[in-house]
């Protein structure tokens, strides 16, 4: 069982149908399954709709967790299935395209420096740039500190290829932002 | 060894051996472009899950336990619904049965009021008007021919509504 002791406790609970079980759920991973949905379907009130739908999946199908892999990996799993059937539903009515990342005003502390901003917004205009799947693993990779493996089990990707991939976009993102980064220097 | 992009990447991410770790580490020391590199990259990891992680709206949590709540609600009305349609199925099935099984073995007359007249297997009334030991099979089958309607039924009702049900 790799889920610490209040999460298996939770793990019960939400198994014996609780619905405090539930509300602890949805607040402690909110921010992480929304913004998985985010990466993937750059829309707020579609990546909302299918944080919802990712909750209410896992709570009727928590008698499938068998503890082999880590419950959030389980969860995310679900938010990355979830978000890429809303993008096939989507497809047979139109491409959103409204969401681009940005510093959000919350995140910044009076200690934050200058410097530090800057690479954030830097950041973001780079995360905007990347192609969707390219997003999407940065996201799993990054967001919080999932392993190559978790990031496998969560989009089903084979590792060579989930490897390559975040390989791929690393360096891009890197390219862009050293890019930038030159580009300033000359003025 | 040469040491790019990638080998940085896996000396911060902690996936190389210990004596391609301390390669990787001389170089950064030694060369200030992979210096650079190294220190861009370390920010990166640092800084970009604050620009990942977004904010829910503040009502999330509770439109999310409301959107529950009406769930279960739904799959109460709909265990209703549910049930209606198999005991519905079930007495359709059970006079279909009955009929088929009747038109089939029945004797003439069996029994007869001024009201009305019912016909039933010959082997049924036998067993039962010579009821003994020796009868057993016949009764023992009434149950069991109940016990697999009502499972067929249940198959039936479930092919053809479909599952939403809620722990």
């Amino acid at each position: 069982m790799k889920t610490n002791r209040k999460e298996d406790n939770i793990i019960l609970q939400l198994k014996n149908g609780s619905s405090s079980a539930f509300r602890w759920l949805v607040n402690e991973y909110q921010d992480y399954v929304y913004s998985i949905c985010l990466s993937i379907l750059k829309n707020k009130m579609e990546a909302e709709e299918a944080a919802q739908d990712t909750f209410l999946k896992c709570y009727k199908s928590i008698n499938k967790f068998n503890g082999k892999s880590k419950f959030s990996t389980w969860l995310y799993q679900i938010a990355y299935r979830t978000s890429i059937d809303f993008i096939r539903k989507r497809k047979h009515t139109q491409d959103i395209d409204d969401f681009d990342y940005a510093i959000a005003g919350t995140t910044n502390t009076v200690e934050e420096n200058l410097e530090q901003k800057e690479l954030q917004q830097q950041l973001a205009n780079v995360i905007n740039q990347l192609g969707s799947e390219e997003r999407i693993l940065i996201t799993l990779f990054y967001l919080q500190e999932k392993s190559v493996k978790e990031v496998c089990a969560i989009t089903n990707l084979n590792e060579s290829n989930v490897k390559v991939k975040l390989y791929r976009a690393r360096k891009k993102m890197y390219d862009i932002m050293s890019q930038t980064n030159s580009e300033n220097n000359k003025f | 060894m040469k040491i790019g992009f990638e080998e940085i990447c896996k000396y911060i991410d902690g996936d190389l051996s210990k004596d391609q770790a301390n390669a990787v580490a001389n170089a950064i020391k030694n060369d200030p472009a992979l210096k650079e590199m190294y220190l861009l990259q370390n920010q990166v990891n640092e800084s970009i899950s604050t620009v990942l992680l977004n904010e829910v709206s503040t009502n999330f949590t509770l439109n999310t336990v409301k959107r529950l709540e009406q769930e279960r609600a739904k799959v109460g009305q709909f265990s209703g619904v549910k049930w209606i349609l198999i005991s519905l199925v079930s007495v359709t099935l059970f006079s279909v049965l009955i009929f088929a099984v009747l038109s089939a073995y029945a004797s003439p007359v069996v029994a007869e009021s001024s009201k009305f007249s019912l016909t039933l297997p010959q082997a049924f009334v036998e067993s039962i008007s010579n009821f003994s030991v020796g009868s057993w099979p016949v009764f023992t089958m009434i149950p069991l021919f109940l016990f697999m309607l009502v499972w067929i039924d249940h198959l039936v009702v479930n092919a053809v509504v479909p599952r939403r049900k809620i722990a």
